[in-house]
């Protein structure tokens, strides 16, 4: 058949008889060969082709992780989160602000967005493994989810890179110590099989290292802004599908921020965190202290009703937390004219926020944190 | 779910081992079916409607052609039911908004403004390829070629093979019913063929075509942008991606039945080595090109009346299959100038005949009669490529008149990727590596499989390309 299609001008004569076909055995020896074969070449070609630990290929990734390696020694704080850092901190007014209030400050705005609790400390490991000289003081927030890793996600550089057989290991303990069912625990740890076999098998390895990285026009774009903004991309864009939907749903925004001002006003309950939280808070914590930093936990003006952080810092399992989940304290930054969408806010109001934190974080260390 | 993607190896591995442990043949025809309808349901399960109801039309269709009663008024009434069905369904879902765009230009031009109206529709994926299985099917049985089949679970089967559903091989119902009739043997399938086969399509599609079309992209949504050398690394570039990304489906499309027992018909011969348009449409999309001539072009008359009457055919033949390949007036222009082309090479041939060092050229000549075949089907290809004709003006711009306002260059190390695929390809043709394989013993062919697996998981980009085919 091979011959036939690969080499179709060449016609043999087909025996249509029935063959003697060969015993079961001697196929499920050929597969057995073949896939001790295929592990063994996987595991010489990981070895030969180095794998990038930072994506260099991903648009939020890449380039920020490039402009932070070339100037990290300049800076004395890192902001570490999702888009409630990457669309929020603007460091150039953050900086400004500390300094007006007495304490020198050049920071760098390491946030991307769609990152989750096991990625976002898997991030801060690597980025501090050779921390910047003057490293004081790092920001961490993230959302402290059950564990899941999209599908979608499963073949893109930005999972296959941190699905170590180490951070999967630390990924399986985070998932198997949570709260969650054991059907969803199950569900949990399935979804990083496939990125772990992606990267495993060495998928797009070679691909990845020799060609070069092919930003579209917008990907560059994007990159060229947050770069000028030492991290920062401010959200302006009118046409955003996001920002269309806020504005034809002011109510669903107006009763999600009754709803939170609801819970912020009730006591927190004197539970203790799970247990699978309580560790992924003190790995980050020992990570930024191993890089020589205070790590300094924020709470962003989110919709989230989960008051993790907050619980954490009330039973001792993080020192400082700046905290900003609370509509009737802080009303300014939950007015929906300060809002992009529900989840972020716009430009301005991100300055006015980078300001309010600013403040905050002088306060904290004049106060010895 | 497509060839290349972890989700389909797992499919394909279901339905392997259920398939071969199923002991009867209507069995196992049953669970083709029903795997066929869940591979197709995964794009989107509405669209199994669809797909039923066509074969449901059609099988009715073929049992009330043979009636012994059936007068010659009757039999066409029926055959007209399966066109306007499937003709229709076709129409609809993929010209309807071509047609009602184009009218509204047209009138618009007149000086007569009409409002455009356009339809929400989504196109069904593959229906290109199995409207015209199942037209071949009515077709062949009205012209008294086939016989219909009693058995509705033999035509389903035949309509929704899952190998070939959405982008072909078009494999005619004679060809393939037959097939369907007797139990396969596991011994008699070509294990190593067809694995090897696999990792063929699968080379070509996921390491070549999908690593291309980044390029391709880039080119082709602003080639002004660029200057002239990249103007023909684009057109080279997609020359390669096209071929690849089809070619490459239809190995893993015959290379998935044959490891079930069916065997279809193979759909691409080394096209880029063809020494004319003829015979280049002898080699491309074999399946296709067949296809328009037995149920197009001979209908329409061949070459059957005088030189003016055939070259209408050959012209109408060609602008209805480049009408088939999409909704767009660029495809028209696409299969226009392949007719052109094919006028153009007929009358080359008579003349040639005459002339005794055109008759039997010579090697030098043959390699420059292929060069310009590709050519001139990578000129048609950038109509095929381009979103409107300006942006196609602009890339010939580059590609035949060698100028470029842009500035922007594309990688010239892509030169070396087309030369180093050219030659692996001059190679396959040579057979060189292919009796190499089929010698091999079995555990050495089991390690080197593997071996070859592994490197090509690391050439494979990260993320999926869709086919090309599949939007036709």
């Amino acid at each position: 058949m091979l011959s036939d299609v690969l080499n179709p001008v060449i016609t043999r004569p087909r025996r249509l008889a029935r063959r003697r076909g060969r015993p079961l055995s001697r196929y499920i020896q050929s597969c057995l060969t073949a896939v001790v074969a295929f592990g063994v070449a996987a595991v010489l070609l990981g070895q030969i082709i180095p794998s990038p630990t930072i994506p260099s290929n991903v648009v939020f990734i890449g380039p920020k992780h490039d402009f932070y390696q070339a100037h990290k020694d300049d800076y004395n704080a890192l902001f570490f989160g999702s888009s409630r850092v990457y669309n929020h901190i603007v460091p150039d007014v953050f900086d400004t602000a500390s300094e007006q209030v007495g304490l020198p400050v050049n920071s760098y705005n390491f946030g991307i967005p769609a990152m989750r609790a096991l990625d976002s400390t898997v991030l801060v490991e690597d980025v501090l493994k050779s921390p910047p000289k003057n490293l004081k003081w790092v920001f961490f927030e993230t959302t402290l989810d059950k564990g899941y890793e999209p599908i979608q996600n499963a073949r893109t550089h930005r999972s296959m890179y941190w699905h170590t057989w180490e951070n999967m290991s630390f990924a399986a303990r985070y998932i198997v110590k949570s709260e969650s069912s054991a059907v969803e625990k199950a569900m949990l740890l399935v979804s990083h099989l496939l990125p772990t076999l992606y990267r495993q098998v060495n998928v797009g390895r070679l691909f990845s290292q020799v060609l070069p990285s092919e930003f579209s026009a917008r990907e560059k774009a994007t990159a060229e802004i947050f770069t000028r903004n030492e991290g920062y991309f401010p959200l302006v864009d009118e046409s955003d599908p996001d920002r269309q939907h806020f504005l034809a749903h002011q109510d669903d925004y107006i009763a999600a921020v009754d709803k939170l001002t609801a819970v912020a006003e009730t006591d927190l309950p004197q539970t203790q965190l799970a247990e699978n939280k309580r560790m992924l808070l003190a790995k980050a914590a020992r990570i930024i202290r191993a890089a020589g930093a205070e790590p300094i936990f924020i709470d962003p003006p989110s919709l989230s009703l989960e008051r993790d952080f907050q619980i954490a810092k009330q039973q001792g399992d993080i020192e400082t937390l700046l905290s900003y989940r609370a509509p009737n304290r802080f009303p300014q930054l939950y007015d929906s004219t300060k809002r992009f969408d529900p989840e972020h806010l716009t430009e301005s109001a991100s300055e006015d926020f980078s300001r309010l934190l600013a403040k905050d974080f002088v306060q904290a260390v004049q106060s010895g944190l | 779910m497509i060839f290349t993607e972890f989700r389909f190896f797992l499919f394909f591995a279901l339905v392997f081992g259920v398939y071969w442990t199923l002991r009867t043949n209507s069995w196992r025809k049953a669970w083709i079916l029903l795997c066929s309808y869940a591979f197709y349901g995964a794009w989107d399960w509405r669209f199994l409607s669809l797909i039923i109801g066509s074969t449901l039309v059609d099988y009715v269709v073929g049992l009330n052609l043979v009636k012994e009663e059936a007068t010659t008024k009757s039999r066409r009434s029926w055959l007209l039911l399966s066109l306007f069905v499937n003709l229709g369904a076709l129409a609809f879902f993929k010209y309807a908004n071509f047609f009602a765009g184009s009218a509204v230009g047209l009138f618009g031009w007149l000086g007569l403004p009409v409002n455009s109206v356009t339809l929400n529709v989504v196109l069904p994926v593959g229906i290109s390829f199995y409207t015209f299985q199942t037209l071949s099917y009515s077709l062949d049985i009205y012209a008294g070629r086939l016989q219909p089949r009693k058995s509705l679970l033999d035509l389903a089967t035949f309509v929704a093979f899952f190998p070939q559903l959405v982008a072909g091989p078009i494999v005619r119902a004679s060809d393939f019913l037959p097939q369907l009739e007797s139990t396969r043997l596991f011994g008699n399938i070509k294990l190593r063929a067809c694995l090897t086969l696999f990792m063929v399509g699968f080379f070509k599609k996921a390491c070549v075509s999908d690593n291309l079309a980044p390029v391709v992209d880039r080119y082709f949504a602003e080639p002004s942008a660029f200057d002239a050398v990249s103007g023909w690394i684009g057109v080279l570039s997609y020359a390669t991606q096209i071929y690849c990304d089809f070619s490459g489906y239809s190995d893993m499309a015959i290379a998935c039945a044959g490891l079930l027992g069916y065997k279809l018909c193979v759909n691409f011969n080394f096209p880029y080595f063809a020494g004319s348009i003829t015979d280049f449409w002898r080699r491309w999309h074999i399946s296709l090109s067949t296809w328009l001539k037995d149920y197009l072009y001979i209908p329409l008359g061949g070459n059957r009346g005088g030189k003016w009457f055939t070259y209408r055919n050959l012209m109408l033949t060609m602008v209805l299959g480049g009408l088939w390949h999409g909704a767009a007036w660029t495809f028209v222009v696409w299969g226009a100038l392949h007719g052109g082309a094919l006028i153009i090479n007929r009358e080359w041939s008579k003349f040639a005949q005459r002339v005794p060092a055109l008759a039997r050229p010579s090697a030098w000549l043959s390699i420059m009669s292929v060069v310009l075949t590709f050519y001139c089907v990578c000129v048609a290809w950038v109509f095929f490529r381009a979103d409107s004709f300006g942006s196609a003006l602009a890339v010939l711009r580059s590609f035949v008149l060698l100028r470029s306002p842009g500035t922007q260059q594309l990688s010239l190390s892509l030169f070396g990727v087309f030369f180093v695929l050219a030659c692996i390809h001059w190679l396959t043709s040579k057979e060189v590596w292919t009796h190499a394989v089929e010698r091999m013993p079995a555990q050495l062919y089991a390690v080197g499989y593997g071996f070859a697996v592994a490197v090509l998981l690391t050439l494979v980009p990260v993320g999926y390309t869709p086919f090309i085919y599949f939007q036709f």
